[in-house]
């Protein structure tokens, strides 16, 4: 099976939910619709044996303005890989779909790119940051985040804006 | 006085669970990492994992920085097993790039990543047996592998963040000195697998504290993403070094290590620790192949000082002694990458720690742990 | 199980930690008669072979001020600072023989926090930065991590 063969059964299964695909190189993905990822990466699972989930990831484009959510199936069957992006608005109101309950590998991955972007996933069973602390105030792989001078009283760059070294720094 | 009956006795000794903190500093968990786990006296009820406390940001410094100045912190995320961390990243952008590695530099490269999966093979042979109270595991494990640091001293200069896989070759060329002392390394380390099976791996003490302890079978690999060890000690012969070859690995014969459930259920943690240790013994196998026919040529080919890959997004992955390390870069034709973002296996290896420990004894916990064989650099980048 | 079965378990666990006993016996009995592995350091260093990353050095009467090592380090951890040269000046040149147009002020590299990826040594043109061996420069006080290379000037 080859990539072109998996666009064209998903378009013909999902019409209203494929938006198209990107013709990047040197690998192409696959455009849907945020309301339907659940359902596509369910017929991927179930009837075209694509058995794992290998990664979910977060991209912000600060230029289209968008917020951009990648999953990457993967099958045993058919040694492929498929690139699959959901684009959201830039807000702080980006929702989507939790897969959790298709695979659980969604679970941590999912956590992570809340934790990075700020986009959230519904009907996830454990939705707080997995990385940074719990108490942290914003979302650090965003392209427009500034880094906090201090968090809860200690200094976090090594050294300020104006070149002095922050106190307490570990001799 | 009056005796309670067993009744009474039932409801004044009331029994509760017990909130356990494996808090980020424990002598046998590998690295940061915090387990808080509920106990009912002996038995684990729930082990949940919390991580994050080797997060150093670097999704967020690759986008700051050139391609070539992301090598160094490539590096520093699976720390003990740099030299392939470093050429996963080489390949990927090679790949955006589209150019093609000269012959030498790709006979260099599986040389010295077979060297470095042997090392971080013993590395976690040598945790795993000093988790279990071998402490003579641990000794002879480091013994040799200060043998092949001294032999990446040689090579590169540094000896644990080596920085030498460079986009389009190597670092540095290497001398015949070198092949000389990794054909005398060779020479000295093949019968020391099967006297280290003879030390731990069939001790009937090892095998009846790991043996049908911590079993993933394939349908939980394939649900949480699991890859590399875990899905061949459940007995799936999977091995990207031959489903999709990259570098020169098409020309090399190897076998593939599958874990067959000799000492209890297959999948278990007995299963996935004689896997490794074949593994080192099939890495032998193709550094004897390739070590004596080494082409001549150059050693990196002509990339620039700066890169400048045209605008696109590849997603390619690298067998590592820890699973498929997997790196998606975006581009947009500038100096540095918009997006790079870092499959790390064991990522997907921690979060099964839950599943896996429901029922059993604390000590199983550690043994558990200890067959996942994870690094925090590379969990929590 | 049944007895015969438990007397097999007693069997296999004595047999392999025997077995196990002997290999460390046979290390044991060569140790005592070739003498161990350790160094003992500090009374004895270990040999570094050639092109181990330590301690940076610059040469800095061979710095033409090209401020290449300065963008491609990882860290920026070198400060460098050079003025234009004034006009009527008397020419100066490197070992090399290329002349210098940039008056090197400043050039400070802050140790604790380079991380010996060999990158800033690789692209000076005139190989004046470059790594020595040194690796015990520990000092008590973070600020004197700052190398100022200009007091080595000649």
């Amino acid at each position: 099976m080859t990539f072109d063969d998996i666009f064209s059964k998903l378009s013909v299964k999902f019409p209203k939910g494929v938006l198209g695909k990107e013709e990047t190189k040197p690998d192409a993905s696959i455009k849907i619709e945020p309301s339907a990822i659940h359902e596509v990466l369910k017929y991927m699972r179930d009837e075209l044996n694509f058995e794992t989930l290998h990664m979910v990831s977060g991209v912000d484009y600060p230029a289209l303005p968008a917020l951009c959510v990648v999953y990457h199936p993967g099958s045993y069957h058919h040694k492929m890989i498929v690139s699959l992006k959901v684009y959201l608005p830039r807000t702080d109101e980006a929702k989507v779909t939790s897969v959790t309950d298709l695979y659980k590998a969604a679970n941590w991955h999912e956590r992570e790119t809340y934790d990075m972007f700020g986009i959230q996933f519904l009907n996830h069973p454990d939705h707080r940051r997995i990385l940074c602390p719990e108490d942290w105030k914003g979302f650090p792989l965003r392209k427009d985040y500034v880094t906090p001078d201090y968090y809860n009283g200690m200094p976090v760059p090594l050294y300020f804006e104006d070149g002095a070294p922050t106190e307490g720094g570990a001799h | 006085m009056q005796m309670d009956s067993t009744e009474n006795l039932k409801e004044t000794l009331r029994t509760d669970e017990l909130l356990l903190n494996m808090g980020p500093q424990h002598p046998s968990t590998h690295g940061v990492l915090r387990v808080v786990v509920t106990t009912d006296g002996e038995i684990v009820k729930e082990a949940k994992p919390e991580i994050g406390y080797l997060h150093r940001c670097f999704e967020k410094h690759a986008e700051n920085s050139d391609y070539i100045a992301v090598s160094p912190y490539v590096d520093r995320l699976d720390y003990l097993a740099s030299m392939n961390n470093s050429m996963g990243y080489a390949i990927a952008v090679e790949s955006l790039l589209g150019i093609e590695v000269p012959r030498r530099a790709e006979y260099i490269r599986v040389i010295i990543s077979e060297l470095q999966r042997i090392a971080s093979h013993l590395m976690s042979y040598g945790t795993y047996g000093l988790d279990m109270g071998a402490f003579t595991a641990f000794m002879y494990g480091f013994r040799d592998r200060e043998m092949i640091l001294d032999i990446f001293e040689m090579i590169s200069g540094a000896r644990l963040l080596y920085n030498y896989m460079w986009i389009g070759g190597t670092y540095r060329d290497i001398t015949p000195e070198i092949v000389q002392k990794i054909k005398d390394f060779l020479v000295y380390f093949k019968p020391k697998v099967e006297e280290y099976n003879n030390l731990v791996t069939y001790n009937q003490i090892f095998v009846e504290r790991t043996r049908n302890i911590g079993v993933i079978d394939l349908k939980t690999c394939h649900t949480y993403g699991l890859t590399g060890v875990m899905l061949r000690g459940a007995g799936l012969k999977w091995d990207l070094r031959k489903e999709h070859p990259y570098s020169i690995y098409k020309e090399v014969e190897f076998d593939v290590p599958v874990g067959t459930g000799q000492m209890g259920t297959l999948g278990d943690c007995w299963d996935r620790h004689i896997v490794r240790m074949n593994e080192m013994i099939q890495s032998i196998r193709i550094i004897e192949q390739l070590i004596d026919g080494i082409p001549e040529g150059p050693h990196r080919a002509k990339v620039g000082k700066v890169i400048k890959p045209p605008a696109g997004e590849v997603y390619s992955r690298t067998e590592c002694p820890r699973g498929e390390l997997g790196f998606y870069i975006i581009s947009d034709s500038t100096g540095k990458p918009a997006r790079v973002r870092c499959k790390s296996p064991c990522f997907m290896n921690i979060a099964t720690l839950n599943d896996l420990s429901q029922g059993v004894m604390v000590a199983d916990l550690i043994a558990t742990i200890g067959s996942l064989d994870i690094v925090l650099g590379e969990v929590d980048r | 199980m049944t007895f015969t079965e438990y007397l097999g378990l007693v069997k296999d666990a004595a047999f392999t930690t025997f077995k196990g006993m002997g290999i460390t016996f046979k290390v044991f009995a060569k140790v005592q008669t070739k003498g161990d592995i350790t160094i003992q350091y500090p009374e004895t260093r270990d040999h570094l072979p050639l092109g181990s990353r330590g301690l940076l050095f610059n040469d800095v009467d061979d710095c033409i001020s090209c401020k290449q090592c300065a963008a491609v380090c990882p860290v920026d951890c070198i400060y460098i600072e050079a003025d234009k040269k004034e006009a009527g000046a008397t020419a100066d040149f490197t070992k090399g023989g290329v002349k210098k147009t940039l008056d090197l002020k400043r050039f400070d590299i802050d140790v604790s926090l380079c991380c010996y990826c060999g990158l800033c040594s690789s692209v000076c043109p005139t190989e004046c930065l470059y790594h020595t061996k040194e690796y015990e420069y520990s000092v008590l006080d973070r600020d004197k991590h700052i190398m100022n290379y200009m007091d080595y000037k000649r």
